[in-house]
């Protein structure tokens, strides 16, 4: 779709005449909801849960943190109440005392459904109480820590330059999805670590592919993500700073790749998001709001609190490009 | 049933009718051009003593029974000079009329008053016919002549925007038209997605859009027949025609195979911008293709007097990709085979066969990957019609239609990494559609006539194939999963659910004198098959659904008033239209909806409701050195689905508030001519953010209330200009030529298409977003020149 939507815009700008101008539109700013980004791991690290409040969409300073929460989640597997306690700028945090207080991944199939009643078990619940625009919120969301493949290699070509480009140094990420339904992963890559942070380089898989797909149900062994995955941990670079010269990797750059898993609910507000920060052209889809899986928990938090709540298994690799890497074979 | 009781009523009243006549005869025949021998479609016979008359059918047949005695016949067609015949009718005769152009002698002919008033007098409202000449006149985008952007211009039909694929009637989806082709549906009007449509202008004889007051014989979409003819063939004598434009060249040639009796046309476009452009390319994108032809052949055949057969047929396809790496293409393919038959003078029948296959592909093939991806639609048709000329106030038409459907909705084959993945399909769907209709044209009295029909339809989705059953949403607005256990599978032809629809159709006209009518219609539809898009512009890679077990068929109804008025001798004619149109099922989608290549598509379905109304004006100079018209449409076109904006109605995207174009030709001299056409259109409703909410270091766009549709984009008004400079004419020659020269989009307006919201595009430092901005797209945002030479002989 990606490469129909580019060939589109290509024929049409080929006749020369679509154009694309930023405008000033004046929106109206709608009341304020509180937003969760509550993310936790399974690594031996402090965990952070953020609150935030919504803010103007042309609005460009930080928005309004929310302090005065009660935030806590509740270990269902192990009966343990994990208290977040107020950091900074939003922040909410726990830190496991040992090794062994870290989160618990779960596995499949068997912890699929511990307690045997056909439906799907969570591990984590977080509960959150808040005085917030005078109201006392409470607000509830699920989540597990789902299984992640390890990362078996980053693969480093070289694309053959001409007298119009020069040659370019690009990655491939080898990495296997398990068989089965519905493995969710977002693909974070660092370069000389930095964030690789634009919205038009979020990398999330639904089993092998960059979106939800039925391949999961067909796939009885382990197989390679697809290309537009694999080749996702590639830089975004756009007209300007390509005009700059910035380049996408150059040897002696380290590059740094993690996969954390998601559940299907947190792929769909992450996967939602990334479609609206990158809406637009001809065949745009109108603007819909990403589902969050926050729930409200009493009636005046209701239409009050959106965002995401989710646990993620982590696998890594890092590579260091000390020499140019090989010409490719590919077509394009 | 109450309205089969009504009809069977209505048929008794009639049948006395026709018992209670004197002595008459009938006569009948074909009317033709008398230059090609092209049939024609919709001209008037008419008795001046008996005061009645009947227009041509689509295969240009007439039958008028008439009193005996001496009648004064008047034959008329727009653009051809008037015929007189005196006959003196004492038993039933065959007529056949062949019509002279109006530029056949040099001298100019005075056309006899008699006129074309056919929007006054007829009874069919809401219908809108297009001569190829005028569209043939009028200023195009890069100088290439366009059926489906002509209609375009005409009140109650607009689109989104350039680029966008098809057209809207009434407030209707784009799915929602049934373009027919010689009958053969076309699923994808377009090339280059919605810049140029398919049909060859110089192929096409004749153009009809009906947006209301549909007859019975019409059926399975809810907002519009747009029924397109392809010309016979030049039966006289060998014709050659084309072009060389901007962008496509094409040439058709028709020609007599048997004098008189058998002949054939054969037309071909090719767009050539690849071939232009191929050297101009960078590197990486030599050998890229993209590039669209299209090839409209038919050949007819007078076996007797009572027996014509017909074969005409269409391919096209649109290829764009790169060299090697990625490829895309889709392409219509329709046959039709029709058989004329009289049984006798006053009993016409024509049964036509069609198939229509559809498909669209998409693919990616590297070195040790590849996706590629396919899809289509293959409908095959029998349609057996029949017209009875009952008396001279009756005109009977009955008949049915078969349908099959076989839908592909996506098969897939991949290769990951070197590793060959399983192939990915979705079922195949099919569906079987039946219609039977009757329905009658009855003149009451000079002033009062009526049009009536039922029409039966049934639609069954049937086996092979397997069935779910989905679980209720915890929320309206939300994908809703199949219940495992719910899977039921189905053999071959095997019925899983059939929905049937009766559908009343009624139009009546109270003539107040020759000069103006007032006309009621009401028309109920019901449409099986479901374009499934929730973009803003139909993509072609847009899936076909058919009703099934779990969507049930669109059902719309449509009221229309109209009043007609002529002025001049029928110089100016003046139509005023208001409808309203409720639909009891339309579809919408879940928020973050998938698609595409999705085995549970039906879960990301919502039911939805919609209406539509509006008020339509249009005042057209018929005549003169000026002619041309102007029209405004004031409408409104809403859904409302339980789930998105509060399930309050909210506009759809193509509800365009004011819609006024003004069409002007000027003839200057036998060598100059000018065409202007100007359109000014309320902005379409997109929705805008509200918010943002900052997730992971992104700033996502929110609307706080989850309203949709809540602004609009601005303003759309462009002009377009055209000369036609026509080649010296020589007498003793039939090469003729004639050049066009035009502007699109004249002071070069940057007119949008979508306004959208995106974070930009510069890295922005660690954890902190990047500013959001709102872009304006204008798919054409320049003036646009172009020259086209032109020629026939």
């Amino acid at each position: 779709m990606k490469n129909f939507i580019y060939i589109s815009t290509l024929i049409i700008s080929f006749f020369c005449i679509s154009c694309e101008d930023v405008i000033n539109v004046d929106l109206e700013t709608g009341r304020p909801q509180i937003v969760v980004d509550g993310w936790i791991n399974n690594k031996f690290e402090s965990q952070k849960i953020r609150l935030l409040s919504t803010s103007g969409y042309f609005d460009n300073t930080t928005p309004p943190y929310i302090e005065n929460a009660t935030v806590r989640v509740l270990d269902l597997v192990n009966n343990k109440t994990l208290n977040f306690t107020y950091d900074s700028d939003g922040y909410y945090t726990w830190t496991p005392t040992t090794l062994a207080d870290t989160l618990i991944v779960r596995q499949r199939p068997g912890d699929f459904d511990r307690d045997g009643d056909g439906l799907y078990d969570n591990y984590y619940k977080l509960e959150v109480s808040v005085v917030f625009d005078n109201k006392d919120l409470q607000f509830e969301s699920y989540t597990s820590l789902e299984r992640v493949p390890s990362i078996d290699s980053l693969f480093f070509q070289t694309s053959k330059g001409d007298t119009e480009k020069d040659d370019q140094i690009y990655g491939e990420l080898f990495a296997k999805d398990f068989a089965g339904p519905a493995d969710c992963y977002w693909i974070k890559t660092w370069k000389n670590d930095n964030f690789l942070n634009k919205s038009s380089e979020m990398l999330l898989a639904f089993d092998i592919t960059p979106g939800r797909s039925d391949y999961g149900n067909i796939l009885t062994q382990a197989t390679p993500f697809i290309p537009p995955v694999r080749l996702g941990i590639n830089l975004s670079i756009s007209e300007e700073e390509d005009e700059r010269g910035e380049k996408n990797y150059e040897v002696g750059d380290s590059v740094y790749c993690e996969i954390h898993s998601m559940t299907e609910k947190a792929f769909d507000f992450m996967s939602a998001s990334r479609s609206a920060m990158a809406n637009g052209g001809l065949f745009a889809t109108p603007l819909a709001n990403v589902p969050s899986n926050i729930v409200a928990s009493n009636k005046d938090a209701e239409g009050m609190v959106v965002g995401v709540f989710c646990g993620s298994a982590i696998s890594s690799l890092g590579y260091r490009i000390n020499t140019k890497p090989p010409y490719d074979n590919r077509k394009l | 049933m109450r309205y089969l009781k009504l009809f069977i009523a209505l048929i008794f009243v009639l049948s006395n009718q026709i018992f209670a006549q004197s002595e008459q005869h009938t006569i009948s025949g074909y009317i033709k051009d008398d230059a090609t021998g092209e049939t024609l479609i919709g001209a008037t016979i008419y008795s001046q003593d008996a005061k009645v008359g009947v227009i041509s059918n689509p295969y240009g047949f007439y039958s008028l029974t008439l009193p005996e005695g001496k009648h004064n016949l008047l034959i008329t067609f727009v653009g051809f000079q008037t015929f007189k015949k005196e006959i003196d009718l004492t038993s039933n005769q065959k007529i056949d009329i062949n019509l002279k152009g109006k530029d056949v002698e040099l001298d100019e002919v005075i056309v006899t008053g008699e006129r074309e008033d056919a929007n006054v007098s007829e009874v069919q409202m809401s219908a809108q016919k297009l001569e190829i000449e005028t569209i043939l006149k009028l200023p195009a985008l890069l100088g290439e002549v366009d059926v489906i952007k002509s209609i375009q211009l005409l009140p109650g039909v607009s689109t989104v925007g350039e680029g966008a694929t098809g057209f809207n009637v009434r407030g209707g989806g784009v799915g929602q038209n049934l373009v027919l082709l010689d009958e053969a549906p076309v699923f994808n009007s377009s090339h280059l997605f919605g810049f140029f449509s398919v049909f060859n202008p110089d192929a096409v004889k004749d153009v009809k859009l009906l947006k209301g007051g549909i007859p019975a014989q019409y059926g399975g979409r809810l907002s519009s027949i747009l029924d397109v003819r392809m010309k016979e063939g030049n039966s006289k004598q060998l014709k050659v025609q084309g072009g060389v434009g901007v962008i496509f060249s094409r040439l058709t040639v028709e020609a007599p195979i048997i004098k008189d009796k058998m002949s054939f046309l054969i037309g071909g476009r090719r767009s050539y911008v690849d071939i232009l452009a191929g050297p101009f390319l960078e590197d990486d994108l030599q050998g890229s293709k993209f590039n669209f032809w299209d090839l409209t052949a038919k050949l007819n055949y007078d076996i007797n007097e009572n027996n014509k057969v017909f074969l005409s047929g269409y391919w096209g396809r649109d290829t764009f990709g790169t060299a090697s790496l990625f490829s895309s293409s889709w392409g219509n393919v329709t046959g039709t085979f029709r058989w004329n038959h009289l049984f006798n003078e006053k009993l016409f029948s024509n049964v036509t066969a069609y198939i229509s296959d559809y498909d669209y592909a998409l693919g990616v093939n590297d070195v040790s990957d590849s996706f590629n991806w396919e899809s289509r639609i293959k409908t095959y048709s029998v349609k057996p019609e029949f017209t009875w000329y009952l008396g001279t106030k009756n005109t009977i038409t009955f008949g049915g239609q078969s349908i099959i459907y076989d839908f592909a909705p996506g098969t897939t084959t991949a290769v990951s990494g070197g590793q060959e993945l399983p192939p990915f399909s979705l079922q195949n769907q099919y569906g079987w559609e039946n219609s039977i209709y009757i329905g009658n044209d009855q003149k009451i009295s000079d002033k009062i006539s009526l049009q009536y029909g039922l029409r039966l339809s049934a639609f069954t989705y049937m086996g092979p194939g397997t069935t779910y059953e989905y679980y209720p949403a915890d929320e309206p607005n939300q994908r809703r999963e199949p219940i495992p256990g719910s899977e039921k599978e189905y053999g071959d032809w095997e019925p899983i659910e059939t929905h049937t629809n009766l559908e009343p159709r009624l139009a009546v006209k109270y003539q107040f004198n020759e000069k103006s009518s007032v006309k009621a219609s009401y028309n109920r539809m019901a449409q099986y098959i479901h374009l499934i898009s929730n973009t803003s512009a139909a993509s072609p890679l847009d899936i076909w659904s058919p009703s099934t077990n779990n969507i049930p068929p669109q059902i719309g109804d449509q009221y229309a008033l109209g009043y007609f008025r002529n002025f001049k001798d029928n110089m100016i004619e003046f139509s005023g239209e208001v409808y309203y149109k409720p639909i009891q099922f339309l579809l919408d989608y879940v928020d973050g909806a998938d698609l595409l290549l999705n085995q549970n598509l039906e879960g990301d379905l919502l039911p939805s409701k919609g209406r539509a109304y509006g008020l339509e004006l249009y005042v057209k100079k018929n005549t003169g050195k000026l002619t041309g018209w102007v029209s405004y449409t004031l409408a409104r076109s809403e859904q409302a689905t339980a789930g998105v904006n509060q399930g309050i109605y909210y506009p759809t995207r193509f509800d365009q508030t004011h819609n006024v174009t003004v069409s002007g030709f000027y003839e200057i001299n036998k060598r100059w001519s000018l065409s202007a056409n100007f359109n000014f259109v309320t902005g379409t409703p997109t929705t805008f953010p509200t918010n943002q909410i900052q997730v992971q270091g992104y700033s996502v766009p929110h609307n706080v209330d989850g309203v949709r549709n809540n602004q609009r984009i601005g303003y759309y008004h462009r002009l377009d200009l055209s000369a036609t400079l026509n080649g010296k004419k020589k007498p003793d020659r039939r090469w003729e030529h004639y050049w066009v020269f035009g502007f699109y989009n004249t002071y070069a307006r940057k007119n949008p298409y979508s306004v959208y919201f995106q974070p930009q595009t510069e890295r922005s430092p660690q954890g902190v977003p990047p500013p959001n901005q709102a872009i304006r797209l204008s798919v054409i945002g320049n003036i646009i020149p172009s020259v086209s030479y032109n020629f026939k002989w």
